[in-house]
C-alpha cells in the first residue's frame, strides 16, 4: 500500500476540506495532520517552510510539498487518473476545459462573495469578532447574481461542466455547506430550483458526508 | 484556424490570454468587445460568457472563458510549441498550477484593487479610495516578500515563462 499522502491543516477550513473530499472521491489515502490555528501554528517558521503563505491546507507526497488547494486537487486527479472517480477532472481535454472554467468561475465568482458570508455569518460569531451588516448585504447581491448565472447553467447541464460530478462541483461544497447548514442564508441556494436540486446530490454524496463527518468529531 | 478571443486588449485577463497565444505560436484575432458601452452585459455576449466579463473564446467548435482556464487548456494543447510553459512532468505542472493559484487568489485582487483605486476610478473622474490602496499595497509587499524568497532559490530560465508569472506580468503592466 502507498504511504498515505499528508494533509495539513484543520477539516473546518473550507479550504483544506477541498482537499479531503477530492482524496475521498478518488480513494487516496491520507493522513490528517493538525494545524493549531488559533494558536498561530500556520504562522510559525516551520509551517512557512511547507506554505509560504501562513495558509492551509499544506499537503506532501513522497514526490512533492504542495499548497492552493485547487492546485493539490488537480495534482491528485492527474496522479491517480485511474483510482477511485475516473472522471473527476475530466477524461479528455475538451472536458477536462470545461471543469477548469467552472473550477476558475468557482475561484474568482463565486468564492469571493460566499468566502466572506462564510466568515462573517459563520466564524465571525464563533470568534466574537463584530459582524459588519453592510458587507454581508453587499455580498450576498454579488452571490445571489453568482447564482443567477448558476440556476440558468443549472437548468441546462445536471452539473456544472456537464452531465458528471467533477471538481468544479466538488470546489463548491465547503462554503455551500456552511451557508447552508450553518447560517440562515441557505435560501440563497434552495430557493433557486435548480441550484437547489444540484446542492442537494452533491452535498449527498459519500465523500462530502464523510468530511463533514471530519469536521463534526473535531476542530 | 484561427483562435477568435473576445474582448479588450486593455483587459489584463484577456492579455493573460494573448500572451500565452503569442509564447505558443498559435494565430489569433480580438474581436473587441466595447466595454464602456457594456457590450459584455448584453444578451448577446452573456449567451458567450454569462458572467459577463472578458475574455471567451472561440475555436472552432470549443467556446471557453475564465482567462485562466484557457491559458490552461491552450498550454497543454500546444505543449511542444514553443517555450514549455506547463512544465514537464507531473510535480513541475503542480508547481506551475499552485503559482497559478497563487496569483488568481493572492496577488490578483490586490493588484485588481490598487490598479481601480489609483488609476481606473481617477480616470473615470471618481475618487479612489487611498486607505484602501495603501492597505492593498502593505498586504501586497508581503506576497511580494514570499515572491522574491521564491525568484531568488528557483532561476527562472527566459524561455521558461509559466502562467502564473505572465499573468503576473501582465497584472503589474496593467498598473503602467
Amino acid at each position: 500500500m502507498a504511504t498515505p499522502v499528508k494533509v495539513y491543516g484543520p477539516p473546518l477550513s473550507t479550504a483544506v476540506s477541498r482537499v479531503l473530499a477530492c482524496l475521498l472521491e478518488k480513494d487516496v489515502n491520507f493522513q490528517l495532520i493538525s494545524v493549531n490555528m488559533s494558536k498561530g501554528e500556520h504562522k510559525a517558521p516551520d509551517f512557512l517552510k511547507i506554505q509560504p503563505f501562513g495558509q492551509v491546507p499544506a499537503f506532501q507526497d513522497e514526490e512533492i510539498s504542495l499548497f492552493e488547494s485547487r492546485a493539490i486537487c488537480r495534482y491528485i486527479c492527474d496522479k491517480h487518473a485511474d483510482k477511485g472517480n475516473r472522471g473527476l477532472y475530466g477524461t479528455n481535454p475538451l472536458v477536462k476545459a470545461s471543469i477548469d472554467q467552472w473550477l476558475e468561475a468557482e475561484g474568482q465568482n463565486f468564492n469571493p462573495p460566499s468566502s466572506v458570508l462564510v466568515f462573517q455569518l459563520a466564524f465571525a460569531p464563533r470568534m466574537k469578532i463584530k459582524q459588519d451588516p453592510a458587507v454581508i448585504k453587499q455580498n450576498e447581491e454579488k452571490l445571489g447574481k453568482v447564482l443567477d448565472v448558476y440556476e440558468k447553467r443549472l437548468g441546462e447541464s445536471r452539473f456544472l461542466a456537464g452531465d458528471e460530478f467533477s471538481l468544479a462541483d466538488l470546489s463548491h461544497l465547503p462554503n455551500t455547506h456552511y451557508l447552508v447548514s450553518v447560517t440562515d442564508r441557505g435560501e440563497l441556494f434552495t430557493s433557486r430550483k435548480n441550484v437547489g436540486r444540484w446542492w442537494g446530490e452533491i452535498s449527498g454524496r459519500d465523500s462530502w458526508k464523510k468530511v463533514v463527518e471530519m469536521q463534526n468529531q473535531g476542530s | 484556424m484561427v483562435v477568435k478571443v473576445y474582448g479588450t486588449v486593455r483587459s489584463a485577463c484577456v492579455q493573460r490570454v494573448l500572451a500565452c497565444l503569442l509564447e505558443k505560436g498559435v494565430d489569433f484575432d480580438v474581436v473587441h468587445v466595447d466595454l464602456d458601452a457594456g457590450e459584455q452585459k448584453r444578451p448577446e455576449f452573456l449567451v458567450r460568457q454569462p458572467f459577463g466579463q472578458v475574455p471567451a473564446i472561440e475555436d472552432g467548435y470549443l467556446k471557453l472563458y475564465e482567462s485562466r482556464a484557457i491559458i490552461r487548456y491552450y498550454a497543454a494543447k500546444y505543449a511542444d510549441h514553443g517555450p514549455n510553459l506547463l512544465g514537464s512532468s507531473l510535480e513541475e505542472r503542480a508547481v506551475v498550477d499552485q503559482w497559478l493559484e497563487v496569483e488568481a487568489h493572492n496577488f490578483n485582487e490586490l493588484i485588481y484593487t490598487l490598479v481601480l483605486q489609483l488609476v481606473i476610478l481617477p480616470r473615470m473622474g471618481e475618487p479612489g479610495d487611498l486607505a484602501l490602496a495603501h492597505t492593498c499595497e502593505q498586504k501586497l509587499e508581503k506576497v511580494l516578500d514570499v515572491y522574491e524568497q521564491r525568484c531568488q532559490r528557483a532561476a527562472i530560465l527566459p524561455e521558461r515563462l509559466s502562467p502564473w508569472l505572465i499573468s503576473a506580468i501582465f497584472r503589474a503592466l496593467d498598473i503602467l
